[in-house]
């Protein structure tokens, strides 16, 4: 029989896979000018996203058991594009995993640099509440604090933003 | 010829056939890790089978969209390449 450890890394496993998959179809839309194409994205965006959402019901109603990992699964959780803009003028393009009033997590394909001065950020939810054909929601804000982190999730880096 | 704002030539049509053809491998590694437990019996009978029931419901689901997505993305592909 497996543990709740054991359904909690498989879970979160298969959530990774269907983020992954709802980045990447976003990524086709984004790129391509053919409209058959942009069109089988879009259909499989939208299940994508469903799909997520699904995995993390379960993981929130039957896997999670502690007082805080359900108040985590309670916040505000949104994938979406995220840029992090520096004082230099450099930029870093990544994707929101989880966006409270008080942080953001994001996935990048390189280690985020430490900047102890103010950054903003942009973020384009992928359903921006009013599906796939309004993604011009633009999220600015100033950071006055930021918390980076170079550890690797199954496939980025992770690098958390504290407003 | 102008091009698209997306870049409507061989590159972009290259670009958009290397994303559809690594959906078409992420929703290969998708489909043996749902399915892997769904026909397993052991596989959730520590849950309570109400919500044993719901969970692999919810593989079924994902299991299913995730062979016809790739199937989707590989037809896109082919009609990609002409």
């Amino acid at each position: 029989m497996l543990s709740k450890a054991d359904y909690k890394s498989y879970f979160e496993q298969v959530a990774v896979l269907e983020r992954s998959m709802v980045c990447e179809t976003h990524d086709i839309i984004a790129a391509s000018d053919d409209e058959f194409v942009i069109e089988t994205a879009k259909s499989v965006l939208r299940d994508e996203l469903k799909h997520y959402k699904l995995v993390q019901m379960v993981l929130g109603t039957y896997i999670y058991e502690s007082l805080e990992e359900r108040k985590s699964f309670a916040r505000k959780s949104s994938i979406g594009d995220v840029t992090v803009l520096f004082p230099d003028g450099s930029s870093e393009k990544g994707r929101c995993i989880f966006l409270s009033d008080e942080r953001m997590i994001a996935e990048f394909d390189m280690p985020v640099k430490v900047c102890p001065e103010k950054v903003k950020i942009s973020m384009i939810p992928y359903d921006g509440g009013a599906g796939i054909d309004s993604l011009v929601l633009n999220i600015w804000t100033e950071m006055i604090g930021a918390e980076f982190s170079d550890k690797p999730s199954l496939k980025y880096y992770l690098a958390g933003f504290e407003f | 010829m102008i091009a698209s704002a997306k870049g409507g030539d061989m590159k972009n049509k290259e670009k958009v056939l290397k994303l559809l053809e690594k959906c078409v491998h992420t929703e290969d590694s998708v489909i043996p890790v749902v399915s892997e437990h769904i026909s397993n019996t052991l596989f959730l009978s520590g849950l309570r089978e109400k919500d044993a029931d719901v969970i692999k419901s919810v593989l079924n689901t994902l299991r299913s969209d995730s062979e016809r997505h790739r199937r989707m993305f590989q037809h896109a592909v082919e009609k990609v390449r002409g």
